[in-house]
């Protein structure tokens, strides 16, 4: 069977269909506000005229190129292109400033190529068991996950354990706004109809990190901004020797497995995406390593974790897509869809009738591989140059874009101003040293939290029984209640340590 | 987690500086959440068990309050930022109300005018004089933006 | 002056050509008609109707570009199409759900019936009512006996304010059923909950290859009409409750097009809905074909929104 699939693979279209469809993404991905589901949806015209294994390797090559393409922005602007990219951007950012965009670039591809091998393997092996597993996952279980992620970024993020709490918490009435997931009723839109829809994520995004920057940089006026400062990146990236970053990578073995691990476990529940566990991930290399102190000020390890979930989340989606036909978000529907037009009707029959098309497609997504490191490599060249653009030229094309992105997503004025709000809150909290991810993961968890809880509640007539009968929320729980008392075991011997010294 | 490390102007502290700043904000806008749930909130009552879709707002609001209140509290003491140049905040607050006015009139102007004017009027605050990089350069950008949305991804701009 | 005087030349020569093409509205379409989507690009509803557009366009003669305008579960795309000219220029490719569902229960800033013309219906999943193949009620009947003595179902849909859960509100209400809804983020999220046995039944559509795989049992369909794939699975009239949810997917514009214009618009895309090259992109979606014309369009519309507005002042009290 394997055999067989692979030899479907030896055709010309499929090797352009994977060319094309990485670079699309990667482009894609670095700008802000285009993302993955919108090149995706454009693109599916273009697959009617292909024959089927073609035409999805094209749109999964989007689809992984446009995840990786995101960290490119987020590492030499600062601006991450998709929001899963900005966990890349608290380390991969710092980096590009100590003038190692280079080195920091190719840990993020290296990292990325992982994540998406690791969890397409997986995706081969243990498809159908896991996607009964992802079925298990009901809402009790996802409220106690949400719970447990919230945790961790609050605990592990970085920096003041108060500060992150108080941000996350206003990323999550941010997302109160809107219509209630139950009842379907306004809240808090002042009667206006374009609030109903609530504070869409991108444009949030875009406004706390691109805009924000615009307006940093304003502030600052004329004065040498942060991105001057990177100008030796290109002559420092040139003269590093390509072996040390397959040395750093192979010195965070066991942090790119639990991050693809995490990555691929996450993707493979449904609503959850893939910033959180970028997130959660780089939470988790932060606390295991001996140096977490460097977190945040350049360390490669808070790029290669980011970036091995994030990607792994594309494999882990595929999951319950192809096995069940039920798609975990917005860009495995526009998937689904596509899958459907070409005759390959995911659900349980998809294994049994089309088997050779569907490992084709798998061993595909493992040698798109290949192609991702070979123009990520070719793209950085161009790319790094970007950071010696003048702070005074580049700002205006990033606020450009920066409206046009926001734009682009429902195709709405409203969601440009909320860009701008976002932008100026953002711009005030940098400016006092308040963490904006917790933020953005208290938006993007709010809603589907709620929901959960409330959802859990229902089936169970109102009654908290539903979350103690449940082995996996107990298991969550004490997870959660272990992590606290770390975080709290960590601060006390650091404050220790300081005392003696 | 902070991205930002202190930008070259924030020199200096104060007594009530920015972060007493937010956090009282966060604590206003918490309590005006609360006080409005009432009115903001309807409940339509198809005789569901478990809470309603006031509680998790209330919950959420009551949170903030307590956690603002407490960072205010704990850093009673620690000396904040300054807030800044004057100058600085003139030029930011420009910046946002250029953007907005440039929202304001998307409509009316359209998508490539007012997206050229907003890249010009940044690049003249930012500094840059020559007018081959003040205006040529957002005009172009505005013109390729509007472009590749129209005929590649089929956006219906203003 | 000259400038002046050169703008005013363009100026008149712009009004000449607006009164000339109005005057000739026997060149009816003379440019490029929008059809409005109002879900995001990608999804089902959005690749149908481009298929449709598609098909439509050498019939009319000029391009039919899809607009897509997500947001809102449809609702906003509605709004502003209800505020569109009627100029016949503007047409909307719309489902059940911001035409008869959602304006019954909330202000949504138009009226369905008086703001717009439906012109034709092409599509309308069906939806089912769906229990895990290893509960133990084989029929209707025996679901709703079983939650009369203290027992609550609980079932999912895929949204809040859906169609399928106003139908299931109202049978619990006849019935006497203890009934709960547990609304999920679109028809994907409720199947997998049901699938994980998290609820007693779901109400989707798309069911049809996870029933033959005998993981989910089919016991009822909420449309007006048996679903041909299991055409012996009643429907919720067939199996003795007058209570139904006619899904639609319909093109729809806003009111007052000239008469001759709706009339070549109506040609052309029912020309395209029944044509053999639609029907076989529609049965690869694994979406059915069902042709309806205006009257008969406007006559379900009516009765439904009617139907709803009345539950849900009655669940208002």
């Amino acid at each position: 069977m394997l055999l067989d699939a692979f030899h479907a693979l030896l055709d010309v279209w499929v090797l352009i269909a994977a060319l094309c469809g990485v670079a699309i993404g990667i482009v894609i991905g670095a700008i802000p506000g285009l993302g993955p589901t919108l090149a995706i949806a454009l693109l599916i015209p273009v697959t009617f005229t292909l024959s089927p294994i073609p035409a999805i390797i094209l749109l999964l090559g989007v689809y992984q190129g446009a995840i990786f393409g995101g960290s490119i922005s987020a590492i030499l602007l600062n601006v991450p292109g998709t929001p899963s990219s900005a966990a890349t951007a608290l380390d991969g950012h710092p980096m590009a400033r100590q003038g190692r965009a280079g080195e920091a670039l190719r840990i993020a591809l290296y990292a990325s190529v992982f994540g998406n091998v690791f969890s397409c393997l997986v995706l081969i092996l243990l498809a159908q068991p896991l996607a009964s597993l992802a079925l298990d996952f009901g809402p009790a279980q996802m409220t106690a996950l949400m719970t447990f992620a919230l945790a961790i970024i609050v605990l592990f993020g970085g920096g003041s354990i108060l500060d992150a709490a108080l941000m996350t918490l206003v990323g999550v009435a941010a997302g109160i706004v809107g219509l209630d997931p139950i009842e379907g009723l306004p809240r808090f839109t002042f009667g206006s109809f374009a609030a109903e829809d609530g504070l869409a994520l991108i444009p949030v995004l875009i406004g706390l990190f691109a805009m924000s920057e615009v307006l940093l940089q304003a502030f600052a006026g004329r004065q040498q901004g942060p991105a001057e400062r990177g100008i030796d990146a290109v002559s420092s990236q040139t003269s590093s020797p390509r072996a040390v970053g397959w040395l750093s990578l192979w010195k965070m073995r066991v942090t790119l497995l639990i991050s693809s691990a995490i990555g691929t476990f996450v993707g493979i529940l449904p609503g959850i995406g893939s910033t959180v566990p970028a997130f959660v991930s780089y939470g988790f290399a932060r606390s295991r390593s001996r140096h977490g102190a460097r977190f945040g000020h350049g360390e490669p390890e808070g790029v290669a974790a980011p970036e091995a979930a994030n990607n792994a989340v594309t494999g882990g989606a595929l999951v319950p897509m192809l096995a069940l036909g039920i798609p975990g978000d917005a860009v495995t529907a526009v998937i689904l869809g596509a899958f459907m037009l070409q005759g390959l009707t995911p659900g349980p029959f998809l294994f049994q009738q089309h088997g050779v098309e569907v490992y084709a497609i798998f061993e595909a997504l493992i040698l798109l591989s290949i192609p991702c490191i070979l123009l990520g490599l070719a793209m950085f060249r161009g790319a790094v140059h970007v950071i010696r653009i003048q702070p005074r030229h580049l700002f205006p094309i990033i606020a450009m874009l920066a409206i046009f992105g926001a734009f682009s997503v429902n195709n709405s004025l409203f969601d440009v101003a909320v860009m701008l709000g976002a932008g100026v809150v953002g711009f005030v909290l940098r400016r006092a040293g308040f963490p904006l991810p917790p933020l953005l993961i208290g938006l993007i968890l709010g809603p589907p939290l709620e929901q959960s809880l409330r959802q859990a509640l229902l089936t169970s007539s109102g009654s908290a029984t539903i979350f103690v009968h449940s082995p996996i929320v107990m298991g969550l729980v004490v997870v959660t209640l272990l992590c606290v008392l770390g975080a709290a075991y960590q601060r006390y011997r650091a404050a220790r340590r300081e005392r003696a010294a | 987690m902070s991205v930002e490390p202190p930008s070259p102007t924030a020199h200096g502290t104060s007594r009530h500086g920015l972060q007493t700043l937010i956090c009282s904000a966060i604590l206003g806008l918490a309590a005006c959440g609360l006080l409005t749930l009432q009115a903001q909130v309807t409940v339509f009552d198809f005789g569901d068990p478990g809470p309603d879709a006031r509680f998790f707002p209330r919950l959420v609001l009551w949170l903030l309050i307590l956690v603002a209140a407490l960072r205010l509290w704990r850093h009673r003491r620690t000396p904040d930022s300054a807030l800044g140049a004057a100058a600085g905040w003139a030029r930011a607050l420009a910046a946002m109300l250029l953007v907005a006015a440039a929202i304001a009139a998307m409509n009316t102007l359209g998508f490539i005018v007012s997206v050229a004017a907003v890249g010009i009027v940044l690049a003249w605050l930012l500094g840059e004089r020559r007018l081959r990089f003040s205006v040529l350069l957002p005009l172009v950008v505005a013109l390729a933006i509007a472009w590749v949305a129209r005929h590649g991804l089929h956006l219906p701009l203003p | 002056m000259s400038s002046l005087r050169h703008h005013l030349l363009w100026i008149l020569v712009a009004l000449l050509l607006a009164v000339s093409t109005s005057a000739w509205s026997a060149d009816y379409p003379a440019r490029p008609i929008t059809l409005v989507v109002p879900y995001g690009a990608g999804g089902t509803t959005d690749i149908s109707a481009r298929q449709l557009a598609k098909l439509a366009e050498p019939l009319l003669g000029q391009p039919v570009v899809v607009e897509n305008r997500p947001g809102g579960g449809g609702v906003n795309a509605m709004r502003a199409v209800s505020r569109a000219d009627a100029d016949g220029y503007t047409l909307i490719a719309t489902t059940s759900s911001p035409t008869f569902v959602t304006p019954a229960l909330r202000r949504v800033g138009y009226d369905p019936l008086q703001d717009f013309l439906p012109l034709l219906n092409y599509s309308g999943p069906y939806h089912g009512v769906l229990v895990s193949a290893d509960s133990p009620y084989h029929s209707l009947d025996a679901l709703l006996a079983a939650t009369q003595d203290s027992k609550r179902l609980s079932y999912a849909t895929a949204g809040a304010l859906s169609g399928a859960r106003l139908a299931f509100t109202q049978l619990a209400r006849e019935t006497g059923a203890q009934l709960q809804h547990v609304p999920f983020n679109g028809a994907s999220g409720a199947t997998a909950a049901l699938l994980g046995q998290h609820v007693d039944i779901a109400l989707v559509p798309a069911y049809r290859d996870l029933v033959k795989d005998g993981r989910l049992r089919l016991l009822a369909v909420l449309d007006d009409q048996p679903d041909p794939d299991f055409p012996e699975v009643p429907t919720l009239e067939q199996a003795g409750y007058d209570i139904q949810f006619p899904s639609i997917v319909a093109l729809m514009l806003p009111r007052g097009v000239a008469e001759e214009r709706v009339e070549t618009l109506r040609r052309a895309f029912t020309e395209a809905a029944a044509s053999p090259a639609f029907a076989k992109v529609m049965k690869k979606l694994n979406q059915p074909v069902r042709v309806l014309p205006g009257p008969a369009l406007a006559a379900v519309i009516e009765k439904n929104l009617h139907a709803y507005q009345q539950l849900a002042e009655a669940l208002k009290r």
